[in-house]
């Protein structure tokens, strides 16, 4: 919706509003109620704002207020998990406001949030995210995050491309680091099991009218996982997917914005219907192979002509989300596999090269990576009338780069590995 | 009323759960008006901050395992929310803009509401939110209205913005079809544009490339969040052009497709053949919303401007002829530089019919052309843009009878 811009008020006018709405009596989470800004919102061009925002307190872990719930979970079973039911005792809340910059940092107890109907993040998609875990070392007991700078980088760059705050990252690592000690009790020390986090960033500014969020609300949950394949691999199924796109040039596919998600549900159901596990992402009149799912895809070919091994993916042309497993999977294969003769290359692989590739025999694995998984083994790719096997054997359900990948980060995770992508929480 | 009505792709998943909605059953837990706030005149500066509600809200509850809860009209709150609720973090979200406009009969009406219904169902359907019956949806919120409307809206010839919205509520941290969905309506009070005020027309800053709006296989065709806080960044380079909105282009060929979140006309008279057109973009690639205003200017615009119609109604304006397809920046260009160009303008719900006086491009500016006006102000010419906003004006306001306006009886309290 668009509104006409004598709608996006000045101060002046907007202090004279008044609320019909009733202050929710029982939940602090949100500022106490304020239903108009007292200030100019956040400026509207992105060029001016490093300047403007200068001026505003970042986010300060030195005023951390924490609030300790009187009423503790019972742990759930390490078998029971499930990614996403059970979460921590605490959060972690940090306001903005244009006018007034980063908030006091809060762990409270885990609660609900109470947002106005008004809220831009209902109408309008103003939220980002990411997704990414503390472990427990199994060596000398330490909680370990996974290259925390690189989901901060992350999501710094989704919150600039959709107008909310950005915030020295490092910073966030620490507060995250405070909520992952408090709730340590439920990160399991089993090997596969890990602490999930969330940071989510959404534009709580109560308009309608499309403009900058004015106010905005960055908070962490965290939830106890267990291993993603509990009894080992199990190599899924594609449908390679021309009808729908989950992004394009000059769109939002390279930040994890909310935006990229919710329109990506209907055509995973579709590809359910067909018993496939999820959807191949093809661009373009050349078909060109993007993700798989919501994770980033890697191809293992032997080259046509040389017989070179390739390791090949997606470039970060601005449609391909910058996964934290992606750029760990590249740099290992640098690092490990280049030595051995193998080719790494981040380019486009085409639907029918890779069916070409198939049909010679050169085609040795697909998997897909993400934080979740780690890695996802690709069985079969269904492609127009055609199923293409993706080069596991039968009785296998993960190939050879993918399982080395998986057992290396896991290993770097878990601080089996000393490494500097594991990040000690002090 | 019109029924009109376009299918959506994927009918198959459709998520109507097993009970349907049901307006018969509504709950109401209503304010007493002598506890509602005071209600600001149409010129009132509260109303410019867009955040004046009226006193209730109307919520309907969905479960997949149970259907559409009964719809509940309560005082205007806060919504509960887990921190895990899918519409926070996958933008399972859509949304419809509608009004309600005071006639100058003392009537109240909405216009073509079956369609904002119809289109919430689109909209839903590709964020895999749930399906309703659309008569249904439309008597709560008649219900609602009628209800809202006598305190709220008093003064013939304004409107009551409505906002139906519907949300992903359930807690979700897996990427899935939500479990739990909660439609809401609110009404906001926004300020009166006095009819007598001369606009000085739009300015509009055509899109770079870095910015696509939409893409063939996406969502641009639905009333999705995801579709308008993307666009945030280029309207803020539209902001620092001294430009209110974006004028959207598509693909290498630059095709013009929408205005901010409007959609955009302009007529112009064509090379060969000399006739005046009425162009605005096809539909047919579905990056496009179907702007319920957008079908109707053309539809009025197909039965009263082209050279079949009634010379009276005509009046002192040439016949034009209404042309839906693609067209690009350049050959507005073009049509420019060779001063072809008659006027332009932009359609919606909340900007109504809004004049078009420049567009910012990068090679160089389409400037249209401007009249002064007997108060002397500069404005857009706008011969056929202000006749067709006075005949929307004419059925929304009760001035003649028409079937796109759909009128709500009130109880007199």
């Amino acid at each position: 919706m668009s509104l006409p811009r004598l709608f996006r008020a000045p101060c002046a006018a907007r202090a004279l509003a008044r609320p019909t709405v009733r202050p929710d009596p029982c939940l602090r989470l949100l500022p106490t109620y304020k239903p108009f800004s007292t200030s100019r919102r956040r400026q509207d061009s992105l060029a001016v704002d490093d300047e403007a925002a200068a001026k505003l307190p970042g986010i300060d872990p030195s005023k951390l207020e924490v609030t300790k719930t009187i009423t503790p979970k019972e742990l759930v079973p390490n078998k029971d998990l499930v990614f996403g039911r059970t979460f921590t005792d605490h959060m972690l809340s940090i306001e903005w406001t244009a006018s007034q910059g980063w908030q006091t940092p809060r762990i409270t107890p885990y609660q609900n949030l109470s947002l106005d109907p008004a809220t831009c993040v209902f109408h309008y998609a103003f939220e980002c995210f990411e997704g990414m875990k503390a472990y427990k070392s199994q060596h000398d007991g330490s909680l370990r995050l996974f290259r925390p700078d690189k989901n901060m980088a992350r999501l710094n760059k989704s919150a600039a491309r959709i107008a909310l705050p950005t915030f020295e990252g490092d910073k966030l690592v620490d507060l995250i680091g405070k909520l992952c000690k408090l709730d340590e009790r439920f990160i399991p020390s089993e090997k596969g099991y890990s602490l999930y986090l969330r940071p989510t960033l959404i534009g709580t500014q109560r308009t309608l009218g499309v403009g900058p969020p004015g106010s905005a609300l960055l908070f962490v949950i965290a939830s106890p996982v267990g291993p993603y394949y509990p009894t080992g691999f199990k190599a899924i199924s594609l449908e390679a997917t021309d009808y729908a796109v989950r992004a394009w040039p000059g769109g939002v596919g390279d930040s994890k914005l909310g935006a990229n998600y919710a329109p990506c549900i209907v055509p995973q159901l579709k590809a359910a219907k067909k018993g496939l596990h999820q959807n191949l992402w093809l661009f373009g009149e050349e078909e060109n192979i993007t993700e798989v799912g919501t994770m980033n895809l890697f191809v293992c070919i032997k080259n046509k002509e040389t017989g070179q091994k390739e390791l090949l993916t997606a470039p970060l042309d601005g449609t391909i989300l910058e996964g934290v497993t992606r750029d760990s999977v590249l740099a290992l294969a640098r690092e490990r596999l280049v030595p051995e003769g193998w080719k790494v290359q981040e380019r486009y692989v085409k639907m029918q090269e890779l069916a070409d590739a198939e049909a010679d025999g050169r085609l040795v694995e697909v998997f897909g990576a993400g934080t979740a998984a780690i890695v996802a083994p690709v069985r079969k790719i269904s492609w127009r009338d055609r199923l293409i096997d993706c080069g596991l054997k039968e009785t296998e359900e993960a190939g050879e780069v993918a399982l080395k990948m998986k057992n290396w980060i896991e290993g770097i995770q878990y601080g089996d590995e000393p490494h500097p992508w594991s990040v000690k929480i002090p | 009323m019109a029924t009109e009505v376009k299918n959506s792709q994927s009918t198959i998943l459709r998520t109507a759960g097993p009970r349907g909605l049901d307006a018969s059953v509504m709950i109401k837990n209503l304010v007493p008006e002598s506890e509602q706030q005071r209600v600001p005149g149409p010129q009132d500066p509260v109303r410019l901050s867009q955040n004046a509600t009226t006193a209730h809200i109307l919520t309907i509850r969905w479960t997949a395992d149970s259907g559409w809860e009964a719809p509940q009209i309560s005082p205007y709150s806060k919504i509960a929310l887990e921190p895990t609720a899918s519409v926070l973090h996958y933008a399972t979200e859509s949304f419809e803009g509608m009004k309600a406009y005071r006639g100058y009969d003392g009537k109240l009406r909405l216009f073509r509401p079956r369609l904002n219904c119809e289109r919430m169902r689109i909209s839903n359907d590709r964020v895999c939110l749930p399906d309703f019956d659309s008569v249904e949806l439309l008597s709560v919120i008649t219900t609602f209205l009628a209800l809202e409307c006598p305190r709220w809206l008093p003064d013939p010839g304004s409107n009551l913005y409505v906002r139906p919205t519907m949300i992903g509520s359930g807690s979700a941290l897996g990427i899935q079809r939500p479990r739990e969905a909660l439609f809401f309506l609110f009404a906001a009070l926004f300020p009166q544009s006095s009819s007598a005020k001369v606009s000085p027309g739009i300015k509009l800053l055509a899109s770079d490339p870095e910015q696509i709006r939409a893409w063939p296989g996406g969502f641009g065709y639905a009333k999705v969040g995801a579709n308008y806080g993307p666009a945030m960044t280029a309207q803020a380079q539209a902001r620092e052009a001294g430009c209110s909105q974006t004028l959207w282009l598509f693909g290498e060929d630059k095709l013009v497709t929408e205005a901010g979140a409007s959609n955009f006309f302009v007529i112009w008279r064509a090379k060969t053949s000399n006739e005046i057109e009425l162009v605005t973009s096809s539909l047919d690639t579905k990056v496009i919303l179907d702007g319920i205003t957008r079908r109707s200017v053309l539809a009025l615009a197909r039965e009263r401007l082209t050279a079949s119609a009634d010379p009276d109604v005509l009046g002192d304006l040439k016949p034009l002829k209404v042309v839906e397809r693609a067209f690009t920046v350049a050959e507005m260009l073009d049509v420019s530089v060779e001063g072809r160009l008659i006027e332009a303008f932009v359609s919606g719900t909340a900007m109504f019919i809004s004049p078009v006086a420049m567009i910012r491009h990068k090679q160089q500016d389409i400037e249209f052309p401007m009249q002064v006006t007997e108060t002397g102000l500069e404005a857009p010419v706008s011969h056929y843009s202000s006749r067709l906003k006075g005949w929307l004006e004419d059925i929304i306001y009760g001035k003649v009878d028409h079937p796109w306006a759909y009128v709500i009886e009130e109880k007199v309290s």
